[in-house]
């Protein structure tokens, strides 16, 4: 059962995305929203990496382009608002980590 | 050491966006700026992107206040100091949205911060 996780902290900060990557398997995906876009420059991004498929892996474009956050298309996917919310009704389960 | 006119130093921990921390202490600033009060801004941790170059908080429906920073040097706030290690731990480059921004290593952050009498963090 895949899980999707919406990770909405940034981890030089918190440690919610850490939480979230001691629970992840294989067949979830993670969202990055909020200030949880930062966490594509922290190193725990690429244990995100190690662990889910490219695909699986995504940040909010307009969250990242307000704060000026680099996106890099080998480390994650876009995500428009309007997708997240086709995302989250195809998902059966998804835990917010904030 | 101490300075002989008590100033005041504002620490900026915290990312814009998602609190209003960032808001509320350049509002701070921008006071005892207008009271002609010795103030100086430090930003540490997530603080340090309070002050990246080419954010564009109107993607998230918020009102540009970071474009405010602009307004410090009318205020005769010049001294603005930002925590190095925090950049590059970070990723980040010295690439800010406002000019007048002092990269201090950790030690020189510390002894700087220590010259101020008061410290409000935010």
């Amino acid at each position: 059962m895949s899980m999707l996780h919406l990770v909405r902290t940034s981890a030089f900060q918190a440690n919610d995305f850490e939480q979230c990557l001691n629970v992840v398997q294989p067949s979830d995906t993670i969202v990055l929203l909020d200030d949880g876009c930062y966490n594509l420059s922290h190193d725990l991004w690429q244990q995100a990496l190690n662990k889910i498929a490219l695909p699986s892996l995504y940040i909010i474009e307009a969250h990242a382009q307000a704060r000026s956050v680099n996106i890099d298309n080998n480390k994650v996917n876009l995500l428009s608002l309007d997708s997240l919310m086709t995302l989250i009704c195809e998902t059966d389960k998804s835990v917010t980590w904030q | 050491m101490s300075s002989p006119v008590k100033s005041v130093a504002i620490m900026n921990s915290n990312a814009p966006l998602s609190k209003a921390n960032a808001k509320d202490a350049l509002d701070i600033a921008l006071i005892f700026g207008s009271y002609e009060q010795s103030v100086s801004l430090y930003f540490q941790g997530d603080g340090v992107y309070q002050l990246i170059a080419h954010q564009q908080p109107e993607k998230v429906q918020q009102k540009d206040f970071l474009k405010t920073f602009a307004a410090l040097a009318f205020y005769d706030i010049e001294n603005i100091f930002i925590c190095h290690d925090s950049l590059i731990q970070r990723g980040l480059a010295d690439n800010f949205s406002i000019e007048n921004v002092q990269v201090l290593n950790r030690n020189e952050f510390a002894i700087s911060l220590h010259q101020h009498q008061t410290i409000l963090r935010f």
